[in-house]
């Protein structure tokens, strides 16, 4: 049975697609309960408290609400995209969980060109957004689209000059060979200043603009636009929209931790008895917590400051990031 | 099994691309042509060559694409849809498409359609590189150097003009 299991590609492709599944619809019930939480505490308040201990079986009393909302398409919306958009936003992550190594022997998909696949496909929920305000037929909706569209191509462009510097060092596009690269202690990690500390900076910050997050989070704009891409979601789909912004930083904070934090390597090699698996998770969570403080410590910031940032001040950083790096890899 | 995922990606490329042009509504009609390039990178992936797929994927689907969108949605929808369908530039496009037709017959008819195969594999194991990413970088920075660098000056002069165009029209404003 279990020869049959692996030989058969189909069987094995079905099962990696369900785990992946798995992996990014059941991660917004820890994270909106942490994120709630974290929210409260910085704002020197208890946060949610009534349901279950300390609210934790708050995310299920939530879900259930937005599951049992009523699910309205306004008029005049284009019915098929407007149904569509939610889920041409979350599948992109879900393929992104595949190319992820957790572990040296645990991955779904080992790519010889697996940074390159990550970008790419992260880059594609941006579709399910663009659309999702445009069929809203509804103009904060489709100011949100729009924005969200600009602000995404800005800031790929930074994090793939970003990414640059960490191919280099690992002479690789495989994802499993740039962790391995940074294996041996603390001091091997791309994230160490004498590695790609300025390269780490760039990728954080266009990690914020690609998950819409603040101080980026100007497609939704609640200020301005009332919600934008968003605004005319309700019930399930809207919810769909929340889970892919979950998985996105989710999915940033994984690959940032892959390309710049070691992945599943300890900090010290003695420390290698603690299976790597552990480890990656500890550096996720960590990542994901920076990712919760910067939201409730900054505001949002302004269209154009966001664009001049992107295209005047990042992406000739990563330009001179891969020159530099270049240099010094030819005088090594 | 490869042969019925080729099957399933030529497929649905070309009912895309039919419907590029048969859709009504342009918005529709991107969308369309966004699926059809997605099915060539998964045509590419099926050709071992996973770098070209992918960077069909972000230049292309990832990039290009949503200039594409940004732009037709700031078109007047409703009336592109209710416009007549047949431009008076049909009667140009239908030879040139007759054209073109018969060119692709004559070039498969005589089999010399498709790339110099066993020219690439030459190169490849004359710099005895077995991945295809540096395969590519290799042959690109030394066998085609020359072609390389004069696209990139061609795309630097497209940069510029649009530039230009763009202060130009807000001056007359």
């Amino acid at each position: 049975m279990i020869e049959f299991v692996l030989g058969n590609a189909l069987i094995m492709i079905l099962i990696k697609s369900f785990i992946a599944v798995g992996i990014v619809f059941s991660l917004p019930l820890p994270f909106t309960w942490i994120e709630r939480k974290i929210a409260g505490h910085i704002q020197v308040r208890p946060g949610p408290m009534r349901v279950g201990f300390h609210g934790v079986l708050q995310p299920f009393a939530d879900g259930l609400k937005l599951f049992l909302k009523e699910d309205i398409i306004p008029d005049g919306a284009d019915k098929f995209l407007f149904r569509v958009a939610p889920y041409l936003t979350l599948i992109p992550y879900i393929a992104i969980f595949v190319a992820i190594p957790v572990a040296g022997n645990a991955y779904l998909s080992d790519m010889n060109v697996g940074v390159l696949y990550v970008l790419a496909i992260g880059g594609l929920s941006i579709y399910g957004i663009i659309l999702g305000g445009w069929a809203s037929n509804s103009k904060y909706a489709l100011l949100g689209g729009l924005r969200a569209a600009a602000q995404m191509i800005s800031y790929e462009v930074a994090m793939g000059f970003a990414v640059i510097g960490v191919i280099m060092m690992a002479q690789s596009l495989n994802m499993r060979e740039i962790v391995e690269a940074q294996g041996g202690g603390i001091l091997s990690w791309n994230i160490m200043p004498h590695k790609q500390l300025i390269g780490f900076y760039i990728f954080l910050v266009a990690g914020f603009a690609e998950s819409n997050r603040i101080p980026f989070d100007i497609p939704e704009g609640e200020g301005e636009l009332g919600g934008g891409f968003h605004t005319e979601y309700s019930g399930m789909r809207f919810s769909l929209f929340a889970m892919a912004e979950y998985a996105a930083m989710f999915s940033i904070c994984a690959i940032g931790t892959v390309l710049y934090l070691g992945g599943w390597h300890a900090p010290h090699p003695a420390l290698d008895v603690i299976p790597g698996f552990i480890w990656f998770i500890i550096k996720v969570v960590c990542f994901v917590y920076i990712f919760m403080w910067v939201r409730f410590s900054w505001p949002r910031y302004r269209y154009d400051q966001l664009m001049a940032l992107g295209w005047k001040f990042l992406i000739p950083l990563g330009v001179a990031n891969v020159l530099v790096t270049g240099l010094f890899i030819m005088l090594w | 099994m490869e042969l019925l995922f080729f099957f399933l990606f030529a497929t649905v490329a070309v009912l895309a691309a039919v419907m590029v042009v048969t859709v009504r509504n342009p918005v529709h009609s991107v969308l369309a042509l966004i699926l059809c390039f997605f099915q060539v990178a998964c045509l590419f992936v099926l050709l071992r060559s996973p770098f070209l797929g992918i960077a069909q994927l972000f230049i292309y689907v990832g990039a290009i694409m949503i200039f594409f969108l940004f732009a037709v949605f700031l078109l007047d929808i409703k009336r592109t849809i209710h416009q007549e369908r047949y431009s008076r530039w049909a009667s140009f496009a239908l030879p040139a498409g007759i054209i073109m037709l018969v060119e692709i017959v004559l070039l498969l008819g005589r089999g010399k359609f498709g790339a110099p195969v066993q020219e690439q594999e030459a190169v490849a194991s004359l710099l005895n590189l077995g991945k295809s990413t540096e395969a590519i970088g290799a042959v690109l920075f030394t066998k085609y150097l020359y072609p390389f660098e004069i696209i990139s000056v061609v795309l630097l002069v497209a940069f510029v003009g649009a530039v230009v165009l763009t202060v130009k029209s807000k001056q007359e404003d």
